[in-house]
């Protein structure tokens, strides 16, 4: 077994998966496309200069799987909506929990639910920022951004959050009550 | 007013309660999984490589028997004079063109800004074309940035990249921060491009390489530029992780329609040229009508029909049919740039629009030769 694939497993592998998992919404597609980071970080690891953490160049180029991702995806709807001749907001995603927030309480659900709302810059913050726990300026480097671009990002996803999070809640699909913070 | 349940606070603390999603599989599994797929990667980068190869080949030769457009408004003028003399063109009406209609107009009523530099307000400043990919990286757009006159051309390029606020404008980050771009001293035409080592387009996927080499290309051509030779630091090439080492780029000519493009309602409107090229002005002006690929809109609305296009002397007349409906709006005057920009890729010096039952639309008088403009999009909207 390749010794670089070995040591970035041990010390990575979760979190590259928990992140492409929460970007993407899929364990299938979480599986594919960690397979595709392994493979673009073999090809360069040789030109990773230490300039960046390992963790956040490692989740940088994940970051760019999961955008082309959604790029190919996003093709693939316009093909099958024009194929269809429906419109675009008949497509949508229609998928079950995943078994692991399923059983968890209900805000867990409906925030679940909620980000899959965001737009990808915002969910890409997020999920870096709060469930990853990086720092700004570790976000920032792993995303290429500046920090106050990512201070901006991560104020319009909260926003976007609650609002998602007030509709959802106004829908009546779930009987929430306030997260105590005691 | 109602008080929203959720705090930020009360969002962090949930998010941070999110559970880890672990993956199943063994680690021998993913490696094993790994080596099959980089070991069919190594046989088709060498099957594309031989044919991106022969593809470099068959461009040089159509890019040297072509001629920038600019330069050669005569030979063009007597193309555009057998195909188009007198055409009467049917534009077909698109659901589409209304919908870019409503949000358009919705928008900016009161104000009509120009999405055109023209060659009046370079009386004391010089302009800076950039092309920046979109969001969702599916097309460049050409905006341009005002530089102070009198100072070297690459100091103007670095002034200008930054000026150039990508997310702010519904555009996607700056791609050329820490590159520098410069003519070259020994060869007119060539452009040199120097990326830093571990840049972010060097490695993100096979779409932001696109979009990388795509910017370049925009950039390099409204520069007036042929050709590019990348350097990585100091050295030759760069290595781009799903194309391969890439030490030039030439620079085609092309002939296209320009669109309107606008992330949302909160961000500027940008006239966008068209991935495809036309053999025609007249087709392109079909195309500007019509356009329904994602992320354009039509830049000319279903109530306005083109009559006749007819080239003249170096120019092109295009006269509206008497029952279009040509008002004061922003879509309208935009439509007329889109019009412009488009004669201009085209090779003609300027458009006079005639017909409409119309005298003058915003700054454009019917009936009067209009020179085509010098670029597209100025940023920022003053």
């Amino acid at each position: 077994m390749d010794s670089v694939f070995e040591e970035l497993y041990e010390k990575y592998h979760q979190d590259l998966f928990n992140f492409l998992f929460y970007m993407v919404r899929s364990r299938e597609q979480a599986e594919d496309l960690v397979q595709e980071v392994y493979i673009k970080v073999l090809r360069s690891y040789e030109r990773f200069e230490g300039k960046s953490s390992e963790k956040t160049w490692l989740l940088s180029i994940a970051r760019h799987v999961a955008i082309d991702f959604f790029r190919k995806q996003k093709s693939w709807r316009r093909k099958i909506i024009k194929k269809l001749d429906w419109t675009a907001g008949q497509v949508r995603d229609t998928q079950p929990l995943p078994e692991e927030i399923a059983i968890q309480k209900e805000e867990i659900q409906l925030m679940y639910r909620c980000l899959g709302r965001c737009t990808i810059d915002q969910r890409l913050v997020i999920v870096l920022r709060f469930i990853q726990a990086l720092s700004i300026a570790e976000t920032a480097e792993a995303l290429g951004w500046t920090e106050s671009k990512v201070k901006t990002t991560q104020h319009r996803a909260l926003k976007a959050l609650r609002q998602h999070m007030e509709e959802e809640a106004a829908k009546g699909g779930m009987q929430l009550e306030t997260v105590s913070m005691e | 007013m109602k008080q929203s349940r959720w705090s930020e606070q009360c969002l962090q603390h949930v998010l941070q309660q999110m559970p880890l999603i672990q993956d199943r599989r063994s680690k021998e599994e993913i490696y094993s999984q790994v080596s099959s797929a980089r070991k069919r990667e190594r046989r088709k980068v060498w099957i594309i490589s031989s044919m991106a190869s022969i593809a470099a080949a068959f461009l040089f030769v159509i890019i040297s028997l072509s001629n920038m457009p600019a330069l050669q408004p005569k030979r063009e003028h007597v193309i555009k004079k057998k195909n188009e003399a007198i055409a009467i063109i049917p534009l077909r009406a698109q659901d589409h063109s209304q919908e870019s209609q409503a949000i358009i107009q919705a928008d900016q009523r009161d104000v009509v800004q120009s999405r055109l530099v023209t060659k009046e307000e370079l009386h004391d400043q010089d302009v800076v074309v950039f092309g920046i990919p979109d969001v969702n990286g599916q097309t460049v757009i050409p905006v341009s940035v005002f530089v102070a006159k009198g100072e070297q051309l690459s100091q103007q390029i670095e002034n200008a990249q930054s000026q150039v606020m990508g997310e702010e404008w519904g555009l996607s980050d700056n791609l050329f921060d820490r590159i520098t771009i410069s003519p070259s001293h020994n060869q007119k035409g060539l452009w040199v491009v120097r990326v830093p080592k571990a840049h972010s387009a060097l490695s993100g996927g096979s779409a932001s390489e696109v979009m990388f080499l795509s910017s370049i290309e925009e950039t390099v051509r409204w520069m007036g530029g042929t050709s590019v030779q990348f350097f990585t630091e100091n050295q030759k090439g760069i290595d781009l992780p799903n194309t391969g080492h890439v030490e030039w780029l030439k620079i085609p000519q092309k002939k296209r329609a320009y669109y309107f493009y606008q992330l949302d309602r909160s961000h500027p409107l940008f006239l966008a040229p068209s991935p495809k090229e036309f053999s025609t002005f007249q087709a392109a002006l079909e195309h500007m009508k019509t356009a329904s690929d994602d992320p354009f809109r039509p830049s000319i609305p279903k109530q306005v029909n083109i009559a006749m296009v007819q080239p003249q002397q170096g120019g092109v007349v295009v006269q509206f049919t008497s029952d279009s409906r040509l008002d004061e709006s922003p879509a309208i005057q935009w439509m007329l740039e889109a019009i412009l920009l488009t004669a201009k890729e085209f090779g003609f010096q300027f458009v006079t629009f005639t017909g409409g039952n119309v005298s003058r639309i915003g700054p454009y008088a019917f009936d009067e030769k209009i020179a085509v403009p010098v670029a597209p999009n100025p940023m920022p909207i003053k």
